[in-house]
């Protein structure tokens, strides 16, 4: 029941956008463009992203797809993973269960 | 700060903040601007006082954000300057919060807190220390787990893919009982003075009740160390975990008068658990090849470095004790509390 009043109140979540944050910019075609997959050495990963990849190539004219590893499924990726991730112009970063 | 004037009286304004998803499904304390000041002012800081990063989302916690957070819990000002640097904690690189708040394992972080806070804060390391009905241990436990909802992104099915989750994910915070321990402050093995005020987070995922009142430190020594042998954990799986053995007090009083210091209650139950490969299924096994240095001859341990089992004591009177399976891939941080 509402009584009229006004409450003045803390907001507790701050948007990416309220500190200046921006979002990466969309692909504007995948065709020509390079794609990492993020290995997180999921059961079956190895057959999803293989199926993906060749859709991608082959449907959507993308240049190259490649998997990158991370040591383990919980961890982190190293220094050295994210390095290397740089040279594509896209990256899907994991598979779930 | 980002100061929102909602029409209504206050459980409006609750209902309002829980359509926004902003809590945890409990009710919660409307963070007003005036209660929000009240703890900057206590713990003086700025609102826009950098603290930590959330690494899930590149968002900054400041000092008036959690204490928005630390408000809707229901802590008191008190507790502020725990729940702080619990924040300053669980964002920190080690702790790995992009796997332990993502994840679908149940887990989440477990906060231990060590100094003279306890008492000024009014933390209970008494009976049910773990249980209901001291305001500090629930409300600080809570509070981070606000954070990790508002700034972390853990919203669940959304951020937070937990298969099951667990009720320590709603709040699981307790103090060391310094006092009754046979044995040095937790914080003071990680390195703190023992004057110091520290919070220790770990991953938690879930607890084995260890029960008896037994008398001889040997054979309950090997009561613990049979439950700790969990073919089903992420600990022998991954074994770059922090799991936690929490002991009550008469069974550290046992096990002390037997011998046992921390550092050899670590070495040997760390040896003692072991399982061997072929004790787990072969879908756990593949997973412990992939992530850890396992083999056939050589039996997997549920953490590689004994002193990274941590050990505690808390809790009253009882023959009850406690091991806290860890997510596995996640190291405990300690942070001073100021």
């Amino acid at each position: 029941m509402s009584d009229g009043s006004i409450m003045q109140v803390v907001w507790p979540a701050p948007s990416a956008l309220s500190q200046g944050g921006t979002m990466a910019a969309r692909l504007r075609s995948l065709e020509g463009v390079r794609i990492g997959f993020l290995d997180n050495t999921k059961v079956n990963l190895d057959i999803l992203f293989g199926e993906i990849g060749a859709v991608l190539q082959h449907q959507y004219r993308v240049a190259h797809t490649e998997r990158v590893r991370k040591p383990s499924m919980a961890g982190p990726m190293t220094a050295a993973n994210q390095e290397y991730l740089r040279q594509f112009d896209a990256i899907v970063t994991a598979m779930g269960d | 700060m980002d100061v929102r004037s909602l029409a209504g009286d206050v459980e409006t304004v609750i209902e309002t903040m829980e359509r926004a998803r902003l809590t945890d499904g409990l009710p919660i304390v409307v963070p007003t601007l005036e209660r929000v000041s009240d703890f900057l002012q206590y713990a003086d800081r700025d609102p826009d006082d950098p603290v930590a990063v959330a690494p899930t989302t590149n968002l900054m916690a400041t000092a008036g954000l959690i204490a928005a957070n630390a408000v809707m819990a229901g802590c008191r000002p008190e507790q502020f300057p725990v729940v702080l640097a619990a924040v300053a904690a669980i964002f920190d690189g080690a702790f790995n919060i992009r796997g332990v708040s993502s994840t679908t394992n149940p887990g989440g972080p477990l906060l231990i807190v060590n100094g003279p806070v306890r008492h000024a804060g009014e933390y209970n390391a008494g009976g049910n220390a773990l249980g209901p009905g001291n305001r500090a241990n629930a409300t600080t436990g809570r509070a981070v787990r606000l954070v990790l909802l508002n700034i972390a992104g853990a919203e669940p099915q959304r951020g937070d893919m937990a298969t099951l989750g667990w009720p320590g994910k709603y709040t699981f915070c307790f103090p060391e009982n310094e006092e009754r321990s046979p044995w040095s402050p937790l914080h003071v093995t990680r390195g703190f003075n023992a004057e110091a005020n520290v919070v220790t987070v770990t991953s938690a995922s879930g607890m084995v009740n260890i029960m008896g009142g037994d008398r001889i430190a040997d054979e309950l020594f090997e009561k613990i160390a049979g439950s700790m042998r969990l073919p089903g954990s992420n600990d022998h799986a991954f074994g770059r975990g922090n799991p936690v053995l929490i002991l009550s007090p008469e069974h550290a009083r046992v096990l002390a008068s037997g011998g046992y210091t921390r550092e050899i209650l670590q070495e040997r139950l760390v040896e003692r658990s072991t399982l061997e490969l072929s004790d787990l299924s072969s879908h756990n096994a593949d997973l412990a090849r992939k992530s850890r240095d396992a083999s056939a001859d050589r039996p997997l341990r549920v953490v590689e470095d004994a002193r990274d089992l941590t050990i505690v004591v808390t809790g009253g009177p009882g023959v009850h004790s406690y091991f806290v399976m860890s997510f596995g891939e996640s190291r405990a941080v300690s942070r001073e509390i100021k």
